[in-house]
Order: structure tokens, then sequence, then C-alpha cells
């Protein structure tokens, strides 16, 4: 028994580990960094794990995607401004397929904004970050016990959908400690072995690898579809079929707090937690399973429900797809520079409630250098 | 019962150490504890604060806005976090806090500046009424300069309202003292121009 502090960035490399992950590349930035200055340790004294520090998250995210190919269970972890980067890669993964695992460890954007403050602004990204269609899994704990089973979860999802699936975490998420028994959890997980032949293993199942539209099964196997909108109905159907058949088995939520309140509040990753002395005045639903959102299981909870409430640390991201899902219009409180405190859930709710709109009071610009209010939940 | 602790800090003064040992020693003593780190991106010499919670029960959430003990180390952190009981480095402009000269004291008693961290983790423990198990604080603490370390923990534990008094009366113009000297209006403004003493004394780091 090793019942330790343990932090959210170093149980999400645990988990990864627990899962078989045996490759690692990635470039540091705030506040995912732990997991890369873990995995180059682990890989020194462990050289089942492959580790690579990549020039950029450009490569790092090719190299994963490489490593996939080639057999290996592979993940990388970064934060907003580098999951941008990997756009292009994460799109031609879900193109051809390649079980891999994303974390994206979110902090304030656009751009390189507040690189140490937390936020939640990369719920969009993950849906449409790339070009085209695609159905892309994600999950997106709120403890760090969570980060540990979910992250596991993310690549039996990423081999069982055979697609990259994105780890949701967020600054605070990443850098608190709890008490947990990692070792204990690691002896009730479940893991997913690799299915599909690797590149170089030459069996009889072709595999392709090309981004463009080629034809993978009957006699024109192996040629070009760029102009052949019946075989790309059957490749993205395929796909997009077995992702939710696979994202119906991890259809992960929580509903509780007090559900018998007239009020719902959505929330999830730290705002649920920082929510949670709320806990006697309303209800929560907090999404796990962030992507494919849960419209079945949120039109059922938020019937119950005469209001609705989205608290979450970006402008809407969330709310607009609950909108979409349950055809209803939800009030939204954005928490927005890293200030994700009770008291600005409590100040938006209220506000909300009592009719009044979702944007905050705007500060004036100060006239003086003084102290700044911005750090943090200051 | 739920005890909020909140450091407040620049980095380099080694917040996060004073959280991470108080954490571990909690968590061998059964308890369960939270601890959020939360900085500035320029690491040394900007704010640097943690939060720590400990409970019997699970913590739901972990972070503290409302402090049953806040540390204040120096002068970059949140402003809105409340504090019922506060102790601050000597020199701090907190309302109602206790001053220890924590850097004067590490640098006297034990040499070094850097002591006044963990004499500050002594006073924690004994203001969290956390039993001084020596054992337990050895085995929670980095491997390097453990007796000293120990030490000053056990000075900072074993402080008493007379000895705090006092000790603050004795110490010599902290660093905060100094700087809010150098820049206070009345110097700023002689005769127009600027002269070394005008400039604005950075908090020196102790690391």
């Amino acid at each position: 028994m090793t019942r330790r502090l343990t932090q959210g960035n170093e149980a999400v490399f645990r988990g990864a580990i627990a899962a078989g992950a045996n490759y690692y590349a990635g470039y540091p930035i705030s506040p995912s960094t732990e997991i890369l200055n873990i995995a180059s340790g682990w890989a020194a004294e462990h050289p089942e794990l492959r580790f690579l520090q990549a020039e950029d998250e450009i490569a790092s995210a090719n190299a994963v995607i490489g490593a996939s190919l080639a057999g290996a269970k592979a993940f990388t972890a970064t934060s907003g401004p580098g999951f941008t980067l990997m756009q292009e890669a994460i799109g031609y993964a879900q193109k051809v397929g390649v079980p891999s695992v994303f974390v994206d460890v979110q902090r304030v954007g656009p751009s390189t904004g507040m690189a140490t403050m937390p936020a939640q602004g990369d719920i969009g990204q993950v849906k449409w970050g790339s070009a085209g269609d695609y159905t892309p899994i994600a999950f997106y704990p709120n403890s760090v016990e969570e980060a540990f089973r979910l992250t596991i979860d993310a690549f039996n999802a990423a081999e069982e959908s055979r697609s990259p699936v994105i780890l949701l975490s967020d600054t605070f998420i990443a850098h608190l400690n709890e008490v947990v028994d990692l070792d204990e959890l690691v002896a009730s997980i479940e893991v997913v072995p690799r299915a599909i032949p690797a590149l170089g293993d030459f069996t009889d199942a072709p595999r392709f690898f090309a981004g463009v539209l080629m034809y993978e099964h009957g006699p024109m196997a192996g040629e070009p579809a760029t102009a052949d909108a019946d075989e790309y109905l059957r490749q993205f159907y395929a796909a997009k079929h077995r992702h939710l058949e696979v994202a119906a088995r991890y259809a992960r939520y929580e509903h509780g707090w007090n559900v018998e309140a007239d009020v719902l509040l959505i929330c999830f990753g730290i705002v649920s937690r920082v929510a949670a002395p709320l806990r006697d005045e309303f209800a929560l639903f907090r999404p796990i399973r962030i992507h494919p959102v849960l419209g079945d299981e949120l039109r059922e909870v938020c019937a119950r429900y005469r209001e609705v409430v989205v608290v979450e640390a970006n402008d809407g991201q969330y709310a607009d797809m609950v909108e979409l899902a349950i055809h209803r219009q939800v009030k939204r409180v954005p928490l927005l520079g890293g200030r994700i405190s009770l008291e600005a859930v409590r100040e938006g709710v209220d506000r909300v409630l009592g009719g009044g709109p979702s944007e905050p009071p705007i500060p004036e610009t100060p006239h003086e250098r003084g102290p700044r209010a911005t750090l943090g939940v200051g | 019962m739920t005890t909020r602790i909140a450091l407040d800090g620049v980095g380099g003064q080694g917040v996060r150490v004073i959280a991470g040992i108080m954490g571990n020693l909690l968590a061998r003593m059964g308890k369960q504890v939270t601890i959020l780190f939360d900085y500035d991106s320029s690491v040394r010499g900007s704010m640097s604060d943690a939060f720590l919670i400990f409970d019997d029960e699970p913590i739901a959430n972990p972070v503290v806005e409302e402090a049953d003990i806040m540390l204040k180390l120096a002068d970059k952190g949140h402003m809105r976090i409340h504090g019922h009981k506060i102790v601050a480095d000597l020199g701090l402009d907190v309302p109602g806090a206790e001053q220890i000269p924590f850097a004067s004291l590490g640098s006297q008693q034990f040499g070094k500046e850097l002591f006044g961290n963990m004499i500050a983790l002594g006073r924690l423990l004994r203001l969290a009424e956390i039993e001084f198990d020596e054992t337990a604080i050895r085995e929670s603490l980095p491997r390097r300069f453990v007796d000293e370390n120990l030490a000053a923990i056990r000075f900072g534990y074993d402080l008493e309202p007379d000895d705090i008094a006092r000790l603050a009366a004795e110490a010599p113009p902290s660093r905060f003292q100094m700087n809010a000297a150098a820049t206070a209006p009345d110097r700023r403004a002689v005769g127009g121009g600027l002269d070394a003493s005008d400039l604005p004394v950075e908090v020196a780091e102790t690391g």
C-alpha cells in the first residue's frame, strides 16, 4: 500500500503506464510539463518506455502517430497553444485511424495568454480543431484519482475506436495534489491490448496510411478514391459509428448534489470541485465524457429542472453544445482570466438567476501601479 | 474538521516546499489532504502560492478563499484571500497579522535566511494544532539538511506569543520595511531627479 500525495499530472502519467503506454513524445509547456519531466525520468529507469523530447508540438504529435502505427501505445501531453499546433496531426490520426492519447492541460488563451492560469477554453478546439468532420472522444477528470482512471479509459477507448482520444485537464487539476493509492487502483483496472497489426507486421489485412482518401476494400483497394463520394461515405460512417459505439461504453457523468433542487448546475473539471460547497442549493450534472456530447443524458437530466446554468472557465463553449443537445436555452456563467473561485461562481450564478447578464462587471483600468488583481483566484 | 491554509510568497522562498512537507506529514498521519499550487509565469521573484487543506473527510473544493491560517512571506500574491489567523514576515503590511522575522531568524539562528521557511512551517504546525512528531516530520523532509531543517521547524513550533513579540522588536529592519522606506512618496519627490535611493528596491530572493 502506497497511500501518498500525488499530483494530477503524475496521476495521468501513471495511468498511461498502467494502460501499457510504451512511447511518449512531447515538448514542454506549462501546465503540462510535469508529465514530460516524469516521462523522461521514468524512461531512464524503464527502457520499455521510449521517450522523445521533440523540437516542437508538431513533431511530438507526428512522432506519437508514427510510434502508434509501428505498434506502440503512444501519448503526448501539451496545453492549448501546443494542442493547436497538433491539430493537423490529430486530423491525420482521425483520418487514418491511429490509436493514441493526447493530453491537453488547459490554460488561459488564446495564444500564450496566461500561461500558468487555469481555464477550460479548449472544449471547442477538441471537437472542431482540425479540418473536416470527425468524431473525437474526450474525457475530463475532476480529481487526481479520476485523472488516473480516465487516462486508462482514454488508452482503452483509443484502442477500441482506433482513434486519437483526448484527455482534458486544467492547470488546477494538473497541479492538484491529493492522497491516493495508485498501486491499489492498478489492481482493479482492465487494459485493452493493441488489436490492429503494426506497420511492418506484413499481415494479410492491409492498412492504409495516406491522408488522402483511398479505397480500402474491394477490387480497387490501394487506389486513390479522391473523387468518389460513395467511398467517402463508407469510410466516414464506419469511423463515426465505431467511435460512437465505443463512446457509448464510456458514457460517464455524475448527476448529484441536491437532485430535488429546481436549478441544475452543469460544470466539469476543476470548476465542479470549486462549486461543490453549493451542493445543498443546486443539483449538479458533471459530464466526464466531454465528447461526444452526452446528448441523451443531458436531455433526460435537464428536463427535470426549471433552470439550467452552465458554469465553465470559458465563454460558453460547452453551454453552446448543451443548448444544441437539449433544444433549450441555458444560463451561462463564464469564469475567465483564471478566476476560478467559489466567490466568482456564486456571484455569477446569483447574477444570471436574478435575470442579469452572463458578462460579469468589467473592472476599470487602474490609474496607478498597484497590486495586480488578476492572479489565480484573486 | 476542515483546516484551510493559504501560503503566499514569491518563487524561491520555498512556499511549495513548506506545503509539500506539511502535506506529506498530514498524509502520513492518515489525513485527507489537498495541496494546490498557483504561480505566475515568471516563477522566481513573482507570485507563488499554495493552498493546503486537511480533513478527516474527503475534500471537495481545493481552492482556499477563506483561510483558517494564512502565511504571508511576500506581498505579490492574492489580494482576495481572507485569513482568520495571519502570520506574516516582519514588515509586511498585513492588518492584524502576527509578525515574525522569519528571514532574519533563519539567518541568525541557522546561518541562512532560507531556514526562515522551516521556522514558518513550525509555526504553521503549531497553529494548526498538529502534534510535533519528530519521526514523522523527519520522514517527510527532503533528504538534504534534515537535522538543520528539523531544528528550524522545532524553533518555530516552540515560539510562544511573548517570544514572538520580543523577536519582532529586536529584529533588524526587514527588506519589506526597507523597501517601503525607499519607495515612500516623500523620498521619491526630492529635487525632481533620481538617485539610487529613489529606485524601488526589488524584493530579494531568499533561495
